[in-house]
């Protein structure tokens, strides 16, 4: 059918472009034949010369003929002698020419547009009964070849379709059935293994919680089989030991712990195994990390027994103490300082007195002979030694009471400056200074520090008998709590003192700042001592680091303060002259002589008393007899009997405008730093010399 | 209508060039071959009608074969009223005596006409003197401005047509103007009216004429005085009316009124067409 249709048409196709072909040619001759016509019409006229004849034929005929959309009259010069164009298009222009001849001669060249648009009309409607007669007839014949075939073919075929399509219709039925079985099935099971794949992500993230907080327990775990064989131990035992896990793992316990420990453990597990010991607790141990040093641990094991009550494991906790165990040794330290600074307190107020009074008698002595004579010399000499002595009683006493140190606000710079620069002066030793710029200011008693960076530095000195250079640095930090044992957390100036020198052996390290103790033939042991004392009467800390052969490093931390004091100012040294009535007391009569000597040579007035009720009841009765006293100097102390600090109280109560100067071979006492609030208007350490006594009785009349 | 003109035009062209109406009518208008029959009974109708009306019956056009024929018509009474050129009214006067003259045309408010000698713009021909040995076509032999005038122009000039290569009257103003610019001729004679239709095709003024008076009504000497009289009223009067200058205008576009006129206004053309005619050049 369909080829059928094709090849008609092709047929009429062909038909239709043949007959376009005759009726174009048709139209194109026909437009020749008007044009030749044309000319004839105006060849007459063309001879006779009647132009404008022709003019008005041209363009006459054009307006009579519609299909005619151009026509133009052009002479053989070019000359356009009449020229007609159409208000209208040409749908389908055929341009043609003609020339008008006469005796074989061309006059006038005749030019026309032919607009064969009903030829094109005429095409179309051929081709359009063509094309409908192809349609009835293909319809005709599809008409006939479908009932031929219907008959034939179509009947019997859908006869036998219909018999497939039931046969399917069954095979469907049977399908959906069993895939709404299956589909049942497979929603049973992915519900199954929807629930199991929940349970297992529940246990797993239940074993990694476990595993998380085990490993990032802040103590240290370890499981052990019955032979002391890690089994298991947290992340927490690696870090704090140092150790990978794998390290660990599979290997007896007692290899990471001290001799001792490893010792002491052996038998414990022998214990726990024969008495069937369910835990034991806080016991302290020594573990040894992969570096070689010491971790002291608090110990607490739990042992799990099988039902035939044999040792099967034991689970370990381990804590870090070596904070606590710092602790404790701190302690320990500053109990036996406590102790030793009681029996050293004790001898130096004695030696104090003795040498007031040595100090006093040179004084006279001095003052009563002649510069130039060879006594003058010695007595010097004496002095000096005594001024030797005193720094030895001084330093005593600063260490056995650490001594209430008598602070002010202070920039360091210059202290360190001065200390290191008398220190090393004259030494084979260079110095090697680092001061932070904007150093922090610190509330200090200078002199104590003073002495702490002198010790430091004489140290430093020593440790390189062949000279070298010492690097001192001074600079500002802020410490997180416990970064600085046993430092608060705060800002802090630290200062450090380092030598290249032989360098401390661990063994005398952890003695370092016990007094007395020393590696020097003629140390005193006091001076290291007296250091970590005063560092820490002054809230900071005193540390040592040490290798042996390279170096030795103390750092001092001072707390700093953002307060601004006043500059002492220096004593100005006064003439040794004075004017008025002066009250002495003192239970020594040594001491009561050389200082009475040495206030009568200057032009004062003395009276004594060896205690203080002695002394109230002296300085009543001559304020009643109209005759008071212009000053008293009191002893803090007396043994047996009253002493300066009871004793101010009350003649305070009798005399508020009393001027009562105390006077002390304790210097650190407290009494000593801050005189003042309990009514001293002076202070006088014991030994002090004419000088001294001068100054301060000056000062204090002076108020009067 | 335009299919009515041009089946009229094919038969004058075909059949019959010279049409001669016949005269059943009292009063006939006679008017020369100036321009094509069709155009000239166009023009004149309008003017035939008037008056006509005016004289309570049809006035007939009459167009003569040719130039020599109108004057003969009008001697010879047989029309009674002629529009004819000015040459032709020298000749006419000269031959017949003299006709009452109803009234002369006025071309854009001038009496008087000239005539030009045209050349095509591209042509080698600059001066009259150049045109010796080329070819010139004139429209009638009779024709004042497309022959006589400029024949005298030419002589004047010392270029009479024997020192031309060819000349030819090819009948018309039209005629001429078209052959120039064909390139057919070297140079043509035509009136300024014509000049200044084809100007803008191509063509070129070599020379122009002396003013002329223009053309004119003129009356059979059979009409009683006081037709005359009336004639001359009412041509002379058209231009008062708004449909006496459609007339005017029907007769040529650039008309613009009649005015009276008197024989002695055709003087200087008559000094000229005797000038011709001692040469031997008649109309």
């Amino acid at each position: 059918m369909g080829i059928l249709i094709v090849s008609l048409g092709f047929a009429v196709t062909l038909s239709v472009l043949k007959q376009r072909d005759v009726i174009i040619q048709a139209g194109h001759e026909h437009s020749e034949e008007t044009l030749k016509l044309i000319g004839m019409f105006i060849q007459d006229s063309v001879v006779k010369n009647d132009y404008a004849s022709v003019e008005q034929f041209i363009l006459q005929w054009g307006m009579q003929h519609d299909d005619i959309t151009e026509l133009k009259a052009v002479s053989k010069n070019g000359f356009v002698l009449a020229h007609y164009v159409s208000k209208e298009t040409a749908r389908f222009p055929y341009h043609i020419s003609h020339e008008v001849e006469m005796f074989n001669k061309a006059y006038i060249k005749l030019e026309m547009t032919h607009d064969l648009a009903s030829v094109k009309d005429l095409i179309a409607r051929t081709i359009i009964r063509n094309i409908s007669a192809l349609i009835i007839f293909a319809l005709a014949v599809g008409i006939i070849l479908w009932y031929t075939l219907r008959r034939v073919a179509l009947v019997p075929m859908g006869n036998m379709i219909e018999r497939i399509n039931r046969l399917n219709e069954t095979l469907e039925e049977r399908v959906d059935a069993r895939t709404k079985e299956l589909n049942q099935k497979n929603i049973e099971l992915e519900n199954e293994v929807s629930v199991r794949i929940r349970m297992e992500n529940a246990a797993r993230e239940s074993e990694e919680k476990y595993r998380h907080l085990y490993d990032n327990a802040p103590d240290m775990y370890h499981t052990l089989d019955k032979n002391g064989i890690v089994l298991e131990c947290n992340e927490t035992e690696c870090r704090m030991l140092g150790y990978e896990k794998r390290e660990i793992v599979g290997r007896p316990i007692t290899e990471f712990m001290t001799k001792k420990s490893r010792h002491l453990l052996k038998n414990q597990v022998e214990k726990i195994r024969a008495n069937k010991i369910e835990s034991l607790e806080n016991l302290e141990r020594e573990f040894v990390r992969k570096d070689g040093s010491v971790l002291p641990v608090s110990l607490n094991l739990f042992a799990e027994y099988d039902a035939g009550g044999e040792l099967l494991k034991l689970n370990v906790i381990l804590r870090d103490i070596t904070l606590q165990k710092m602790m404790e040794e701190e302690l320990i330290k500053m109990e036996k300082l406590e102790s030793l600074g009681i029996l050293a307190g004790g001898i130096a107020h004695d030696f104090n007195n003795l040498l007031t009074s040595i100090v006093g008698n040179v004084a006279i002595a001095k003052m009563r002979s002649d510069p130039e004579g060879k006594a003058y010399g010695r007595l010097i000499e004496i002095n000096k030694a005594v001024l030797r002595a005193k720094d030895l009683t001084q330093q005593l006493l600063t260490f056995a009471k650490g001594g209430a140190p008598v602070k002010q606000v202070a920039n360091l710079r210059e202290l360190i400056e001065d200390s290191i620069c008398f220190a090393t002066r004259g030494s084979n030793v260079a110095c090697d200074l680092h001061i932070d710029d904007d150093l922090w200011f610190v509330e200090v008693d200078i002199g104590q520090i003073h002495q702490v960076l002198n010790n430091l530095v004489i140290n430093a000195q020593q440790a390189m008998p062949e000279g070298g250079t010492i690097n001192v640095s001074a600079e500002n930090i802020i410490t997180e709590r416990d970064e600085v044992y046993p430092l608060e957390a705060g800002k802090y100036i630290r200062i450090s003192v380092t030598d290249y020198g032989t360098g401390i052996s661990q063994q005398h390290l952890e003695k370092i700042f016990d007094p007395f103790f020393t590696t020097k033939e003629r140390g005193s042991g006091l001076g290291l001592a007296t250091a970590f004392s005063i560092v820490k009467r002054h809230d900071g800390h005193l540390t040592v680091k040490s290798k042996t052969n390279i170096g030795t490093t103390f750092i001092v931390y001072l707390p700093a303060t953002f307060k601004r004091g006043a500059v002492v100012p220096v004593p100005e040294e006064k003439k040794l002259e004075g004017k008025g009535k002066i009250l002495l007391m003192d239970d020594e009569i040594f001491v009561r002589d050389a200082v009475g000597e040495m206030l009568t040579s200057m032009g004062y007035s003395v009276k004594y008393a060896n205690d203080g009720i002695a002394a109230i009841d002296l300085f009543m009765n001559e304020a009643k007899n109209g005759d008071s006293f212009d000053a008293v100097i009191m002893d803090l102390t007396i043994q047996g009997g009253m002493g300066g600090k009871e004793a101010v109280t009350k003649l305070l109560e009798f005399d508020p405008t009393a001027r009562v100067i105390v006077a002390s071979g304790y210097s650190n006492d407290g009494v000593m730093s801050s005189y003042k609030s309990y009514g001293f208007k002076g202070v006088l350490l014991k030994p002090f010399d004419i000088h001294t006594l001068n100054n301060v009785l000056r000062m204090v009349l002076a108020d009067k | 209508m335009k299919k009515t003109l041009f089946r009229l035009l094919m038969f004058f062209l075909i059949l019959c060039p010279f049409n001669t109406l016949h005269a059943d009518h009292v009063l006939t208008l006679g008017v020369h071959p100036y321009l094509q029959a069709s155009e000239i009974l166009e023009k004149f109708s309008p003017l035939a009608d008037y008056l006509g009306r005016q004289f309570g019956h049809t006035i007939d056009i009459r167009i003569s074969k040719d130039y020599k024929e109108h004057i003969n018509r009008i001697g010879r009474n047989d029309v009674d009223i002629a529009y004819m050129g000015p040459a032709s009214y020298v000749s006419l006067v000269d031959r017949y005596g003299k006709k009452p003259i109803l009234a002369r045309l006025e071309v854009k408010g001038f009496p008087t006409f000239q005539g030009m000698i045209v050349a095509a713009k591209n042509s080698p021909v600059k001066t009259l003197e150049d045109l010796a040995g080329k070819r010139m076509a004139f429209g009638d032999p009779n024709s004042t401005m497309s022959h006589l005038v400029p024949r005298y122009v030419l002589r004047q000039s010392g270029v009479d047509i024997t020192r031309l290569s060819k000349h030819a009257f090819i009948n018309n103003h039209h005629n001429v103007a078209l052959g120039v610019l064909m390139g057919d001729y070297d140079a043509g004679a035509v009136k300024e009216e014509t000049y200044y239709h084809y100007k803008d095709r191509g063509l070129r003024v070599l020379a122009s004429t002396p003013r002329i008076s223009e053309h004119l009504f003129v009356t059979s000497t059979s009409l009683n005085n006081e037709t005359v009289s009336q004639l001359r009223e009412i041509l002379v009067g058209l231009k008062e009316t708004g449909e006496g200058r459609k007339i005017l205008s029907s007769i040529k576009g650039s008309v613009t009124g009649m005015v009276p006129a008197v024989d002695g206004d055709y003087e200087n053309l008559r000094v000229i067409l005797k000038t011709l005619a001692q040469e031997g050049i008649t109309p």
